[in-house]
């Protein structure tokens, strides 16, 4: 067993690093771009560098809160348990990135409104949307059967996500004083920014790659252990059993 | 766990009532209740589809 599993991970193993490593250059080339090649703001001054990190970070989000609706509606249609691997790496992971997304908005948030916080539509439903996957990882873990946790999970992976468009679209909706970088008048931002702004894009979506093989390998090594566990368990009672 | 689930896929319901009941007391136009009444659509439209497909599966596994 232990050859087996040996040499069906070396590829992927091998895949992983790769993308681990491209993700630590972009990372690394963002930062030079963030803080070295990028102007300096004229209002917000060197403060509203965070920026590029912060909405890196929030498209990462929406990135992983979507492959958790994929993974949770591919679920209730094939019952493969894969697709609940995706969603529940999914799901961590976009929590992690939306956490960093409403710190780094609220740093940013201090200098340009004055205020840690405000109750405003972008913000609030972003921590709606943060609340919904914290709920939904809670649920995971108050269900200890496989396929019921799937499930249940699953639907609530697609019910929550409809959350996500009215965070989109609370812009327009209501009138927000959030800044929009892409709207319907195109891309408001200079742009000497591009790099930066682009770079960030580019790594933090493949730092979420990577960290997903990860997570998404350890998932699947966990429920296989499990259920050699179910096996070993369920043996071992039949021979007392019969002893 | 009901209440933990439920409170924030609920909440933009919730604030969206809230909001528009207010618009409506303070006399103001119309259109300044239009975006709420626009989420609670929104809102409606969306579960209205999707809870009735969703819940088959539920009971599917409350029955197993």
């Amino acid at each position: 067993v232990k050859g087996l599993l040996g040499t069906t991970l070396e590829p992927m193993e091998r895949g992983h690093r790769v993308v681990g490593a491209v993700a630590l250059v972009l990372i690394l080339a963002a930062l030079v771009a963030v803080f070295v090649q990028a102007p300096t703001e004229k209002h917000l001054g060197d403060v509203q560098r965070i920026f590029y990190f912060h909405v890196a970070c929030a498209w990462t989000a929406f990135l992983s809160f979507f492959l958790v609706f994929v993974g949770s509606l591919a679920y209730l249609r094939t019952r493969k348990t894969a697709w609940d691997v995706l969603a529940v790496s999914a799901a961590e992971i976009g929590v992690v990135f939306t956490s960093i997304a409403l710190l780094t908005g609220s740093v940013w948030a201090k200098h340009a409104w004055g205020t840690w916080w405000e109750w405003e539509p972008r913000l609030t439903t972003t921590l709606l949307l943060w609340l919904i996957y914290v709920a939904y990882l809670m649920l995971r873990s108050a269900i200890p059967e496989a396929s019921r946790r799937a499930t249940f999970s699953a639907v609530f992976g697609i019910a929550g996500f409809v959350d996500v468009p009215i965070v989109f679209m609370s812009i327009r909706w209501w009138r927000s004083i959030h800044p929009a970088v892409v709207s319907g008048r195109g891309m408001d931002l200079d742009v000497a920014m591009y790099p930066a702004f682009f770079l960030s894009l580019a790594a933090f979506s493949l730092v979420f790659v990577s960290l997903l093989a990860l997570r998404t390998a350890l998932e699947r090594s966990h429920q296989q252990l499990e259920e050699m566990k179910r096996q070993a368990a369920f043996k071992l009672g039949g021979e007392v059993s019969h002893g | 766990m009901l209440p933990l689930l439920l409170l924030p896929v609920a909440i933009p319901i919730i604030v969206a009532a809230i909001e528009g009941t207010r618009v409506g007391f303070e006399g103001k136009p119309w259109t300044d209740m239009l975006p709420w009444i626009t989420i609670l659509t929104a809102f409606d439209a969306v579960f209205l589809v999707l809870c009735p497909w969703l819940f088959q599966y539920v009971m599917e596994e409350m029955g197993s």
